[in-house]
């Protein structure tokens, strides 16, 4: 008898059997009541079947002294069942906790090995383009310095000077529109100026604001070759016109060694 | 099995046995939890309903085991081998049944404890047709009642039973199929239709 043959008489009345049915069972009952006797015998037998007998507790209680005699010897020790804990061969290897640890471990130590070596390789993926223009922005920043702090010493002789030195802003005065129409007469300068705006990223002064930073630079220049104090001693026109001349020709000079200084 | 720790009862019973062949306790309690009950019930009824015996067969069984762990066949399902065992334990309390019948006890043979020829009416005065059941299937002979305790009563497979008894699978259908017919014929005085 089939499960499905069994199945249908557990679960049907002969009325409820269709023709596929009563087919498969005619072997084990050819009418009615010969289906329902049958029936009732495989229902009942399940009803017994469920019956399960308990099994007295005492019985447990001897197995177990049995099973304690019988390993006691194999007992394992801390160690051993340590051992048994990281490395059971019931399970699969790479499920094993030991095998699972000494991965994670080599891992950890490949991970530590190879940290200073990628930042090793970082530092050697830097450029010499790149170093440059690092070094580019230092002096370019070492200018702006440099011109903050004579503005800055220019603005503390300017607060210093008394009224005899209105004379010498005079002489300044007149050694900038000297400038001034040099530097029209210069052809080189506007291109200076478009080299400089090309090769640097600076801010482009106005005419008036070039040459009074022009100023800055020759005054500060002025100052520590010749005092400017010399000159308002004199106050014949002839000096003042040989002391034009020489400011000129200073300021000549100068030009050409900022225009070196900005082409360098 | 966990990370950290056995689920004992996700494994199957073979491993089972295998765990407990190497001292592992909670394996042994895990397989006596699944076949101590049923393994009892089929001694009892195999062993006349004798409810000590049966108790006292499945101490031996499992005593067996721990003892002699090896024995196992692992070329087998735990379920065919354990009860393989049963029924050869069984088998040899039959035949030590059989000498002590055979000893002279003083009453007349002719005195039979239940005569064969009891009257309908007296079986259908049984109130319950699970006694009815179980006098009949004391009653069958013993290789057709093992074949019905183990189909019906332990629901197992027809080759499995055949695995168990060593046996082929069609001597198992045949006997299944002739203890079917002869129980409901003797359990036929009981109307099906009063007791559905």
């Amino acid at each position: 008898m089939t499960r499905e043959i069994e199945h249908i008489f557990r679960s049907k009345r002969f009325v409820e059997l269709n023709a596929h049915e009563r087919l498969l069972i005619s072997e084990y009952a050819k009418n009615e009541d010969e289906y329902e006797g049958m029936r009732l015998l495989l229902l009942q037998a399940h009803e017994v079947a469920q019956e399960t007998q308990v099994v007295p507790p005492s019985i447990k209680r001897r197995l177990d002294q049995l099973f304690d005699q019988k390993y006691a010897a194999a007992r394992l020790a801390w160690y051993n069942r340590l051992w048994l804990f990281l490395w059971p061969e019931q399970t699969r290897m790479i499920q094993r906790p030991a095998l699972q640890l000494a991965m994670l471990l080599t891992l950890v130590v490949f991970a530590i090995g190879l940290f200073p070596k990628l930042e090793q390789e970082r530092l050697a993926l830097v450029s010499p383009e790149e170093k440059e223009t690092v070094k580019t922005d230092d002096s370019s920043t070492n200018d702006d310095e440099k011109v903050s702090e004579i503005r800055e010493q220019q603005g503390m002789s300017q607060s210093n000077l008394s009224a005899d030195e209105v004379v010498a802003t005079e002489n300044l005065q007149v050694n900038a529109e000297l400038q001034r129409e040099e530097m029209e007469t210069l052809n080189d300068t506007r291109t200076f100026v478009e080299l400089r705006s090309d090769r640097e990223d600076v801010l482009l002064p106005t005419p008036d604001e070039s040459i009074a930073l022009e100023e800055d630079f020759h005054t500060s220049y002025g100052n520590v070759s010749e005092p400017i104090s010399e000159v308002v001693a004199f106050q014949d026109s002839e000096i003042k016109e040989k002391m034009s001349k020489r400011v000129a020709n200073n300021s000549k000079t100068v030009d050409v060694l900022d225009l070196l200084t900005a082409l360098y | 099995m966990g990370l950290f720790s056995t689920n004992y009862k996700k494994e199957t019973d073979e491993s089972l046995m295998q765990m407990l062949s190497k001292g592992d306790r909670k394996a042994f309690d895990e397989l006596y939890g699944r076949y101590a009950g049923p393994l009892c019930s089929y001694f009892t009824r195999r062993l006349k309903y004798d409810r000590e015996k049966g108790a006292d067969f499945v101490h031996d069984l499992f005593a067996k085991i721990i003892q002699r762990p090896e024995m196992f066949d692992v070329t087998r399902t735990f379920k065919t081998w354990v009860y393989s065992i049963a029924n050869n334990m069984c088998i040899n309390e039959y035949k030590k049944m059989a000498v002590r019948s055979n000893t002279h006890n003083g009453l007349d043979e002719s005195y039979a404890i239940r005569s064969a020829d009891t009257p309908v009416t007296e079986t259908l005065h049984r109130s319950y047709f699970g006694d009815a059941l179980k006098v009949a299937l004391n009653e069958l002979d013993e290789k057709h009642a093992v074949v019905f305790e183990l189909r019906f009563m332990q629901e197992l497979s027809i080759k499995e039973i055949a695995e168990i008894m060593d046996l082929n699978e069609g001597t198992v259908k045949s006997r299944v199929f002739y203890t079917l017919k002869k129980l409901s014929a003797e359990l036929s005085v009981f109307d099906p239709k009063l007791n559905s």
